[in-house]
């Protein structure tokens, strides 16, 4: 329970996708399988592409902790293995929100996440079930 | 590499728009690598050489790689990577994996691929990732599971694997099914076998492998492995009868006392081997578990005659991770493994120079600075006791090994 103060104070992750994807909601453990680059397509075969940002960032960190349930730590070695041994790939990083919503926009299975709540057009929020 | 690349991918692409296919290029392409420099010292016994007596910085790694996904279902893939490890590895740049990977199906809970070319062996946790620093608990893999001898026969298969997972309330089940083979290079082999080096070399292995995975559904994160690889392998340009006995009668002669290793005609290996993993995560804690049986047949002809020995090599290793903040992690393992499991003492698999053989226990006391995105320091510290996965190179034969020995280490990983 040590990151709940952070979460608090730092403000709430949005989860953004694509507005040609046909969903409305995501639930944590399927967020985080997306994450872990586990679950490759969306319900409707569409190929998922996954954009996060530098592991440095709180962003990041609070996104996984809080959304995803999951340890950043473990989500790393996940990307590690797949790049390291040739049996998958990682997200592609993108360097800020900016671009973040950029590349939603423009990428036909995107899925990434912001903080800012002002001017989503163009993307579409969904609401994360924990 | 993008232009050929460009090249490639151009007819693929053709059927896509001008601005669909920058951007897909862009992304399809990923390019990733490390570079990692060490020290190490080891007062007691040498460690993969002389030089580490002293404090050595023979120690280095260097790896890149590059994944191409061509369609959603198409990937290629491929890493070279050299290892310097003073006398024990020479730095020689090799080709890691080369593979093309193609996801035959795939929905929101099942998926089923297959791969060709050559595969990392996804052994255990840590097999397939024991040369990427970042993904090593500590500046080495556990010792007493993923043991020297053993590295390069396992390390990969030049062949085929076909792999899928399954998502169902349960949890999640993953499967890998490897056949194929692997080259080898340097004495390892010989080693484990015989205790030393011989006659002949073993210059091939043939693979077999499954290796079944599950995530159980619950708020814990727990994950288990099972892996099974069978390994065989024969030792070719071993002296022939008539060679041997010569040998025989000269030493006879000479008064030298028989060892067996020295008039063999033949050899064949027959190993199975199976490795529990067991990994549970909480808060800033991961714990880990794993235990190894090796069940071996190993044939063998002294001067015409067969023999056939069926030792069960026994390993397991536990480790505990933490997470003190995002910067500093600590790691504590405790390790054992028995060459011979009925034989604790190591009595049997005593060599010569190296009595304490048979056996290895060790405890790992180790930390990592996460300096940046790209940079890492690791620091460790190991108190072992025999000599089981002391590092095997050309003439570690001639040297006296001692039963107890602490390693110290220090290395610095860049990594993008």
């Amino acid at each position: 329970m040590l990151w709940l103060p952070a979460q608090i104070i730092s403000a709430e992750t949005v989860v953004v996708v694509n507005p040609q994807i046909q969903i409305e909601h995501i639930n944590s453990k399927s967020l985080g399988r997306i994450y872990a680059m586990q679950v490759k397509h969306w319900p409707d075969g569409q190929p998922i592409k996954v954009f996060t940002y530098s592991t440095q960032k709180e962003m990041y960190r609070d996104f996984v902790i809080s959304e995803i349930k999951m340890q950043p730590h473990q989500l790393e070695r996940l990307w590690n293995r797949l790049i390291f041994t040739g049996t998958g790939r990682a997200p592609v990083v993108v360097g800020n929100e900016q671009e973040m919503l950029e590349k939603i926009r423009m990428t036909p299975g995107a899925i990434g996440y912001v903080e800012t709540k002002g001017s989503l057009s163009g993307v579409k929020s969904l609401k994360v079930e924990k | 590499m993008k232009t050929i690349i460009q090249k490639m991918a151009l007819p693929l692409l053709l059927s896509i728009s001008v601005n669909a296919y920058a951007l897909e290029l862009n992304e399809s392409v990923q390019l990733h690598g490390f570079v990692s420099q060490g020290y190490m010292y080891s007062p007691d016994n040498v460690f993969a050489g002389d030089s580490a007596k002293d404090g050595s910085f023979d120690f280095r790694e260097f790896g890149l790689n590059a994944s191409w996904e061509v369609t959603p279902k198409l990937r290629f893939a491929g890493q070279v990577l050299s290892r310097t490890m003073d006398e024990a590895s020479d730095g020689s740049l090799k080709v890691d994996f080369l593979l093309a990977d193609y996801l035959a199906y795939s929905d929101e809970t099942s998926t089923l691929g297959v791969r060709v070319g050559r595969i990392k062996n996804a052994l255990g946790l840590y097999n397939s990732t024991r040369d990427i620093p970042s993904n090593r608990p500590g500046i080495t893999v556990p010792n007493a599971i993923y043991f020297d001898s053993f590295r390069d026969p396992v390390l990969a298969t030049d062949g085929i694997n076909l792999y899928g997972s399954h998502i169902t309330e349960l949890g999640s089940f993953g499967f890998n099914a490897y056949a194929g083979s692997r080259d080898l290079e340097g004495p390892t082999m010989e080693n484990y076998l015989f205790g030393q080096d011989v006659e002949g070399e073993v210059k091939d292995v043939d693979l077999k492998m499954l290796q079944l995975s599950f995530k159980p559904e619950s708020e814990h994160d727990l994950n288990f492995g099972l892996s099974l690889i069978q390994v065989n392998a024969k030792l070719s340009g071993a002296q022939s009868f008539t060679e041997a006995g010569t040998k025989y009668g000269m030493d006879l002669m000479a008064g030298k006392p028989f060892e067996y290793q020295n008039y063999l005609t033949g050899a064949e290996l027959d190993s199975l081997l199976a490795l529990v993993s067991a990994q549970y995560g909480y808060q800033d804690w991961l714990f880990t578990a794993e235990y190894l049986n090796i069940f071996s047949e190993v044939s063998y002809e002294v001067l015409g005659i067969k023999e056939t020995n069926r030792p069960v090599t026994e390993a397991f290793s536990l480790q505990a991770e933490w997470f003190a903040t995002p910067q500093i992690h600590g790691l504590l393992r405790y390790e054992e493994l028995y060459l011979i499991n009925n034989d604790r003492d190591g009595s049997t698999a005593a060599r010569p120079n190296d009595t304490y053989h048979g056996y290895g226990k060790g405890l790992t006391l180790g930390a990592k600075w996460l300096i940046d995105e790209n940079w890492t320091l690791r620091g460790e510290m190991s108190v072992n006791e025999g000599t089981a996965w002391v590092p095997v190179y050309e003439g570690i034969e001639d040297v006296v090994l001692k039963q107890h020995w602490n390693t110290y280490g220090l290395q610095l990983t860049y990594q993008f």
